[in-house]
């Protein structure tokens, strides 16, 4: 019963992917798409039930390993992958009626769209390092060919340094894990199994130190070029611009957490082995640097998804921080940051798709008096932009908070009066750019908008989750984190 | 064996001045029968028969498989003779022969201090990495950064085999269909890039800014 969810969690996306690619009809797939991502939902609150329950689930003969830091990452995954889907099933179907795209080139969408959520799935249940790199090499090709959807100059641009960019981060990834791979070897030699969390934790005595920090380095350039982590961010803007709307919501709400989750662990395994120090200031370092860059870019943004995009940038750097600065309220408030972020900004995303949707444009300075063209996405996109820039009543606020009063508890001053300083600033470009975009006159020629109601419902879920969590933290959400917080080895 | 890491080296280095493309991609499916036959004496000397099949699967898909696909797409794309070099090959056989030394004093002998055959062969893969990237920055077409990210593969899989004797099987596997897969797609991406753009060269996509 256990392993049955497991594998339900993992491959219900993989079959819905291919049924969906095998289904000619339009409406059916609309149906297989809607039924295969709540079932795939349904599984993981399942699993992640079971963790609440007992202690960490591995299944498939030890390939796969789910921990609370997993399971919470799953669920994460799959109800972005669920919100993301209904609001799919619309926009992509008006993208046919105005001419963007054929018919024919939904059933490649539905395709890669649910093979990317398994290859993400995937990432965070394997247990084997090797298995790890293989996910998230995956989600990266998975991706690529939604990033480059609609052929044209700017997208397969953006593809192509997507895919190039990443792939040679990763490569670096990949000597991380050689060198894991033979510091690993002295212990017990060519097995398949010294790649694995659980035996890389059960002998850390014997790990060479120098080996893993040297690895350390790789991976976090690697999986960190991934993640969107500055400097390496660059193809981040490019991708999440270009991309579907759909699509970007869940490039930016999970796909970022997916490759962090690959440097944390990591990190974990380290501190285990040579004490936090080493790899927790470099992430707080990483970190800072990524919230800094996000600043003058969010400032002189002239594109809508852009905009969203650098502020994903500035997302992964604050996890980073909460990570780097550790304790119980620093990862606290980074292990809430996943699911605050990831709500937030796919509830961004579709606002957005719907607006550049109606307005054929995602050009700043022609966005205008959205509220009264477009009433539901023009004051979600407001009440969305307040949350993600942490003004309380919003879930955002809530673990920012939790992080930067972790780093005054700490008495790191420097860092936390840079997170301050960063997260204010970038408060004041928001809202320059937002409000002009919401308020004021629409443009004559354009009727009042008709937003369809699958579209308002996968936006309603993420609405609801940031004014709830904004408020107060449900006790079995709170059950979840703390055991988080013991894989994260904030409490002993 | 020494024979072999340096035919490896000589090759990559015609490989960053290489100027004609069919040149050039003869040089990669060379650079992959290199890396089988490395692999293969390498099997012989730690009798490890992973490295065998190691071998066997580097013949089959860096030495066949990849270098057909990039035939079929130059033939396909007809590929003009636009400059492709940033600069001029002496220049880049300087940086090169930089990156090569730089690689022999990364990999101090106080890391890995057990292994003979990875004080030999660690240095030798992390200049192909190097030299894959080199490859990468300084050529303008499109097709010329996936053959560096091939070189940059082949320097991964010597460090796999020199450091550790060859990775997993299962794992290796895993990472040649990512390989594969990824020169599907980048293949198709080409394919695309020459339809809309009317070129694969990469000084035009340069639109995306801010």
């Amino acid at each position: 019963m256990r392993q049955m969810a497991i594998l339900m969690a993992l491959f219900i996306p993989l079959i819905t992917a291919i049924s969906c690619y095998l289904i000619g009809r339009p409406v059916l797939r609309n149906w297989f798409t809607a039924l295969g991502v709540l079932i795939s939902f349904g599984s993981s609150l399942t699993v992640a039930g079971q963790i609440l329950t007992g202690q960490a689930l591995t299944a498939m003969d030890g390939w796969l390993y789910i921990d609370a830091l997993s399971a919470y990452l799953l669920v994460i995954i799959a109800l972005i992958g669920l919100i993301a889907a209904l609001y799919s099933i619309n926009y992509m179907q008006h993208e046919v009626e105005i001419g963007i795209i054929v018919p024919a080139q939904l059933a490649t969408y539905y395709l890669f769209f649910h093979l990317f959520i398994f290859t993400m799935i995937l990432t965070v249940m394997a247990n084997n390092l090797g298995l790890l790199w293989i996910g998230i090499e995956a989600t990266t090709l998975t991706s690529a060919l939604l990033v480059g959807f609609y052929k044209q100059k700017s997208s397969l641009e953006a593809a192509w340094k997507y895919i190039i960019l990443c792939t040679v981060g990763i490569a670096f990834a990949l000597l991380g894990v050689i060198l894991t791979y033979y510091a690993a070897g002295q212990i017990e030699s060519e097995s398949v199994r010294t790649l694995e969390w659980t035996f890389l934790l059960a002998n850390k005595q014997q790990l060479d130190p120098q080996v893993l920090k040297l690895a350390f380095i790789f991976i976090l350039v690697g999986f960190g070029t991934k993640a969107g982590l500055a400097p390496l961010h660059h193809w981040l803007p490019d991708a999440h611009s270009q991309a579907p709307s759909p699509v970007s919501a869940v490039l930016s709400g999970v796909l970022l957490n997916c490759a962090l989750y690959g440097v944390i662990r990591y990190h974990l395994l380290l501190s285990q082995v040579i004490g936090s120090q080493f790899s927790s200031n470099l992430l707080l370092v990483f970190g800072l640097v990524s919230m800094g860059v996000a600043v003058p870019f969010i400032y002189l943004q002239y594109d809508l998804k852009r905009l969203l995009a650098y502020s994903s940038v500035e997302h992964m750097g604050i996890i980073a921080v909460g990570i780097g600065l550790g304790g119980k309220l620093g990862l606290y408030g980074a292990s809430l940051h996943f699911l605050n972020h990831a709500v937030a900004k796919s509830l961004l995303f579709f606002t957005a798709g719907s607006i550049t949707q109606y307005y054929g444009t995602r050009q700043i300075a022609r966005i205008r008096g959205a509220i009264t063209a477009l009433p539901i996405s023009g004051v979600l996109l407001f009440v969305g932009s307040l949350a993600i820039t942490g003004v309380p009543p919003f879930n955002v606020f809530v673990s920012e908070f939790s992080i930067v009063s972790g780093g005054f508890a700490q008495e790191r001053y420097v860092a936390s009066g840079l997170f301050l300083l960063f997260i204010s600033l970038i408060f004041a470009g928001f809202m320059y750019h937002v409000l002009r975009m919401v308020l004021g006159t629409k443009p004559n020629n354009l009727a009042i908008g008709r937003e369809s109601c699958l579209s308002v419902v996968a936006m309603g879920i993420p609405l609801v989750l940031i004014l709830v969590l904004g408020l107060y933290i449900p006790s079995i959400l709170d059950n979840m984190l703390s055991e988080v917080l013991v894989v994260l080895g904030g409490v002993k | 064996m020494n024979i072999l890491f340096s035919l490896i080296l000589i090759n990559a280095f015609l490989l960053v001045g290489g100027k004609r493309i069919d040149y050039v991609i003869w040089l990669v499916a060379i650079q992959g029968v290199l890396l089988a036959l490395i692999s293969t004496v390498f099997g012989f000397q730690t009798g490890n028969n992973f490295l065998y099949a190691g071998a066997f699967l580097v013949l089959v898909v860096k030495g066949l498989i990849v270098p057909a696909a990039l035939f079929y797409i130059v033939r396909k794309i007809k590929i003009s003779r636009e400059i492709d070099l940033v600069f001029r090959s002496n220049i880049l056989f300087l940086i090169a022969a930089g990156l090569v030394l730089l690689s022999y004093w990364v990999v101090s002998p106080e890391i890995l201090p057990s292994d003979l055959a990875a004080k030999i062969g660690l240095p030798v893969a992390l200049s192909l990495l190097l030299i894959g990237l080199l490859i990468m920055v300084t050529r303008k077409l499109a097709l010329s950064q996936l053959i560096g990210l091939l070189v940059m593969e082949n320097g991964l899989y010597m460090a796999a085999m020199t450091a550790t004797h060859g990775m997993p099987l299962m794992i290796e596997l895993g990472v040649f269909f990512d390989l594969l897969v990824a020169v599907l797609i980048m293949g198709l991406f080409l394919f695309h890039i020459d339809k809309t753009f009317g070129s694969i060269n990469t000084d035009k996509l340069t639109s995306l800014k801010g």
